[in-house]
This record gives C-alpha cells, sequence and structure tokens, in this order.
C-alpha cells in the first residue's frame, strides 16, 4: 500500500439527528461515486452496535475486525480496512457490532481520522441518529459536515438541532442533502418542498435526492445505486461527490417548483442573506 | 464520568445557603426525570415559586435538550434557574459553550444562549442577539430582547420584557415573563409554535396554521394573548 505519502484528505461526516432518513445509503454512494472518479476513499461506519454500512456495500461477509479493534489496540488499521469488491481505491472500517457508543471516544476517533486522512483522499464517517456520544465521536475528527435530512417536519427539526450542535462544535456551517424527495407530492402539497427546508436550516445544500425504490433493493444487493449509470439516484448522489470535488454541477431540475431556484443559489452562497 | 457516585433513581432537592439545588439522576430516562420534576414542581408549589435554582448535572450526563426542557417546565412555574454544575470540567465546558452560567467558573461572555436573567434593572434595557435560534437553543434576558435572525422551532426565547426579533418566529417566545402584560412580542413574521405574556398562554392552531405573511405584534387585550399586522401609521 501507499502508505509512505501523506495525502492530507478530507474528513466528511454524514449525519442526521433523525435515524432512518439516508445516511448509511448516502455515504456508501457518495463514497462510490467519489471512487468512481479516481478517488481513494475510506468509509467509516460509526454506528457502532447498529452495523449497516458493510451490508450496503455488500462487504458483510469479509470483516474479521473492525474500529473497536482498532482503537484498543487489537489490530493494526490495515487489517481492519476491507476493501470494496468493485472499486480497488474504496476501503470500509467496519463498525463492532457486538459493543456500543462509548467504546469509543471522541479522541479516539480524532486520532483515527488523523491516521486515515494521511492515506486517503476522502475519509467517510457514517454517523449515528441522535445527538450524544455517537453524534460526538463522528464529528470529533471531522472537517466537513453533511446533514441529511428527510423532506418532513420531525427530521427538519432534528437536523436543525444537529446544525446548531455543529456550529457550536466550531465547524464550518454544514451542507446539506435533501434525501427521498417525491416530486409528486411536493407538486400536491402534501410534502415539504426543498425551498421549505431550506427556510429553516438555511444552510448551503449540496445535494437532492430523489425517492427511488431502486435504492431498497440495490441496498439489499449490496450494489450501491451511484455505480448504476441509468439511476436517478445514483445521478443525484454522484452530483454530489462532484459538488464535494468543487465541480459547478446545477440542480437536476427533478420537477423542483418554482421559486427554488433562487434560494437554492442563495444556499449555494450566492448572494443573499448572511 | 460517574465513578464514585451512588446511582441514585430519583431526583433530589438539596437546600442550600446559594438556593435550592435540583440533583438529576444518573442513567434514568429523561421523561422519568422530567416527570419527577414536575412531580415536585406540583406538590411543592409554594417552596419553589419565584425561586432561583442550580441545575445539578454532577451525577448525570449534560445534555443540551434536557436542560432547555427542564427550563421551560420549571420557567412555567415561575422558577429561575441560575446557573447549573456539572461533574467534569469537559462538561462545564460544554456548558459554558452552550452559553449556560456554571457553578464555580467564569461567568458566560460568549452569547450562544444567554444564562437566564439576573434581577438588575430591566427597565428600558435590551439585550442584542445576533443569531438563527435552532432547535435546542434557548436565549434568555432580564430586560428586553432584540434578535437579528430565525427562532426556530423546537428553541426558546424568553424576556423580562419586550420581545423583538427581526426574522420569522416559529419556535417558543416568552415576553413579560415576570408578570407584565404590558410586554410585546413583535417579528417580522410571526409564525409561532407558542407565544407567552407574562402568564398567558397563545398556542398555535392544531392543523392548518395560517400566518400573516407580513411583519406583526403580539400583546395582550381583554386578559388574553392577540396578533395584529404592523401597521407603520399606528405609532
Ligand atoms: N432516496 C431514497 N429512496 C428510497 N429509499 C431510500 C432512499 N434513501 C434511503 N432509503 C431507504 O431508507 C432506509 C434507511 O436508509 P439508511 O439506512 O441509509 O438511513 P440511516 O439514516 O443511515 O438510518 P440509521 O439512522 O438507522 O442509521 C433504507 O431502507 C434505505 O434503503
Ligand atoms: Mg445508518
Amino acid at each position: 500500500m501507499e502508505e509512505q505519502q501523506d495525502r492530507n484528505g478530507r474528513v466528511i461526516t454524514i449525519t442526521s439527528g433523525k435515524g432512518g432518513v439516508g445516511k448509511t445509503t448516502t455515504t456508501a454512494n457518495v463514497g462510490a461515486a467519489l471512487a468512481a472518479q479516481g478517488k481513494s476513499v475510506v468509509l467509516v461506519d460509526a454506528d457502532i452496535g447498529l452495523r449497516n454500512l458493510d451490508i450496503v456495500l455488500g462487504l458483510e461477509n469479509r470483516i474479521v475486525y473492525d474500529i473497536v479493534d482498532v482503537v484498543e489496540g487489537r489490530c493494526r488499521l490495515r487489517q481492519a480496512l476491507i476493501r470494496d469488491k468493485r472499486l480497488s481505491n474504496l476501503a470500509l472500517i467496519p463498525a463492532a457490532q457486538t459493543r456500543d457508543k462509548e467504546a469509543v471516544s471522541p479522541e479516539q476517533m480524532r486520532e483515527l481520522c488523523a491516521e486515515l486522512r494521511q492515506q486517503f483522499d476522502f475519509v467517510l464517517i457514517d454517523s449515528p441518529a441522535g445527538i450524544e456520544r455517537g453524534f460526538r465521536n463522528a464529528i470529533a475528527g471531522a472537517d466537513e459536515v453533511l446533514v441529511v435530512t428527510n423532506p418532513e417536519v420531525s427530521a427538519v427539526r432534528d437536523a436543525d438541532r444537529i446544525v446548531g450542535l455543529v456550529e457550536a462544535a466550531e465547524l464550518p456551517p454544514p451542507r446539506l442533502i435533501v434525501n427521498r424527495i417525491d416530486p409528486e407530492l411536493v407538486r400536491r402539497g402534501d410534502m415539504l418542498s426543498v425551498e421549505d427546508v431550506l427556510e429553516i436550516l438555511a444552510i448551503p445544500l449540496i445535494g437532492v435526492v430523489p425517492a427511488d425504490e431502486a435504492i431498497v433493493t440495490s441496498t439489499n444487493r449490496g450494489e450501491p445505486v451511484a455505480l448504476d449509470p441509468q439511476s436517478r439516484a445514483g445521478q443525484a448522489f454522484r452530483d454530489i461527490a462532484a459538488r464535494l470535488l468543487g465541480e459547478d454541477v446545477p440542480f437536476q431540475p427533478l420537477e423542483i417548483p418554482n421559486g427554488v431556484w433562487r434560494r437554492m443559489l442563495r444556499a449555494l452562497g450566492f448572494g443573499g442573506r448572511a | 464520568m460517574l465513578d464514585g457516585q451512588r446511582a441514585e433513581a430519583a431526583v433530589r432537592v438539596r437546600g442550600t445557603q446559594d438556593g435550592v439545588r435540583l440533583l438529576l439522576p444518573p442513567t434514568v430516562p429523561f421523561a422519568t426525570v422530567l416527570a419527577q420534576v414536575q412531580d415536585l414542581l406540583e406538590t411543592r408549589p409554594t417552596f419553589f415559586h419565584g425561586s432561583a435554582l442550580t441545575l445539578d448535572f454532577t451525577e448525570r450526563e449534560p445534555q443540551l435538550n434536557e436542560i432547555v426542557t427542564l427550563q421551560q417546565v420549571l420557567d412555567a412555574r415561575g422558577v429561575r434557574v441560575q446557573a447549573i454544575s456539572a461533574g467534569t470540567a469537559e462538561y462545564r465546558e460544554r456548558l459554558a459553550r452552550w452559553g449556560y452560567r456554571t457553578e464555580g467558573a467564569e461567568p458566560v461572555r460568549r452569547l450562544r444562549l444567554i444564562a437566564p436573567g439576573s434581577d438588575e434593572e430591566t427597565d428600558g434595557k435590551a439585550t442584542y442577539v445576533r443569531r438563527t435560534l435552532r432547535s435546542g437553543m434557548a436565549v434568555e434576558a432580564a430586560g428586553h430582547l432584540v434578535l437579528l435572525g430565525d427562532v426556530n422551532p423546537g428553541a426558546l426565547v424568553v424576556a423580562g420584557g419586550d420581545v423583538l426579533v427581526w426574522g420569522v418566529v416559529r419556535g417558543t417566545v416568552h415576553a413579560g415573563r415576570n408578570g407584565d402584560t404590558e410586554a410585546v412580542i413583535a417579528a417580522l413574521r410571526l409564525a409561532p409554535m407558542q407565544l407567552r405574556i407574562a402568564n398567558l398562554v397563545a398556542r398555535a392552531p392544531d392543523r392548518g396554521a395560517q400566518h400573516l405573511d407580513a411583519p406583526a405584534l403580539a400583546r395582550v387585550a381583554d386578559g388574553q394573548i392577540v396578533i395584529e399586522p404592523w401597521r407603520i401609521e399606528r405609532r
């Protein structure tokens, strides 16, 4: 392995507050999309006790060591890194299934991230739901935070809470991913629009992912949709990866209601309120 | 974190020189803690009313949502939280970051969340806060409060006097907390979860709330809170 050179990678935490909104799906897909772009990527499953990321990537049968083994020194970092079966520059550090969040401290996470960023261009951390220890662990070593929400009042409320805590941790303002948007429901007024969500959260938008049944089936097969060129959700994840790489990718006009463009532009930093 | 302490399952009350302390138990679910505090307030209303107390988190890991919720409950009973104590330096630092006054620590200067108002003169004095209050954040001022930013759902503003929000109010605002029914709440847009003036409470309608899409002012008229559009010619 190319361990001698320090890649000085970016540590990005994917979090949400509310559970089940798509953090793990996002981590797996954005990671796969970045890797498909030729970046070296490691995904860290920080949801200790509720291991998931390995399943989404179809790697669960390869786990020998996990993140707790690493921080407790039972194995070397290299031994816990599982290489993806499709993308040779994508790796995973799985969570421990039989331990809880207290098994790792924020300080240990910071150390782990510092070590990983030397070897990878991107370190993506899949956070557990909630605002407790697991969340604090997940952001401990982060440079940037992506907040995932669904267009639902309760998910947005929790996302708002998380944004406040991220700001309190003196990290840069997190960027927002609105996942599982259903344009038809939005059109009928039965679902919050991206605009509604941005109005409350007032943070930059980095992705809008449509609700897509294919995600459920691809998850069950362990095949990230980001690698399927036909998938619209996959395209949305590839766009997020491109934006992380600094590309100026326009938002797909997924039948987004009028008026959202101006707000999106503002959210992306083109003029508007502070 | 909690070592050396005997695990207690109940909220305990201690009277000390510095006032009342509420000792919060470790490991007990917060819902239970909250129920016990509410119970205490019910059964000993005169003991607590008008007092200033210290929330003692030395046995329990301080969580912002718990603190804010306890404050809301105590607040509704006219009980002021004057300080919060914590077991470790890390927790004290965390409390300070949230803007709370911690026992034995330097007074908080940074204005994330303002510690409960002191008894200083409130006449004509205003506190200025420039930030959006997100879910779980609380700001409290002894006098008037001017906020440049939004009050999001799940956030709380409490002031002894008026509250003026140059932004959208979607959370809860309490003006005139010491009983001043002359206090008003004004905002660029009032779409609140709840407004309180003195000891009156106005709740958002449970469904299909229609809010004025214009600056508005809430005040007390005929013993209830009314919201009116702000008209320049009025004053
Ligand atoms: N855009 C989408 N369209 C349809 N289904 C989705 C979408 N995003 C996620 N899902 C599904 O929602 C479920 C929850 O997703 P996921 O596990 O990624 O959420 P999470 O935030 O990581 O949850 P937890 O808080 O439990 O860790 C999964 O079954 C996933 O397949
Ligand atoms: Mg997950």
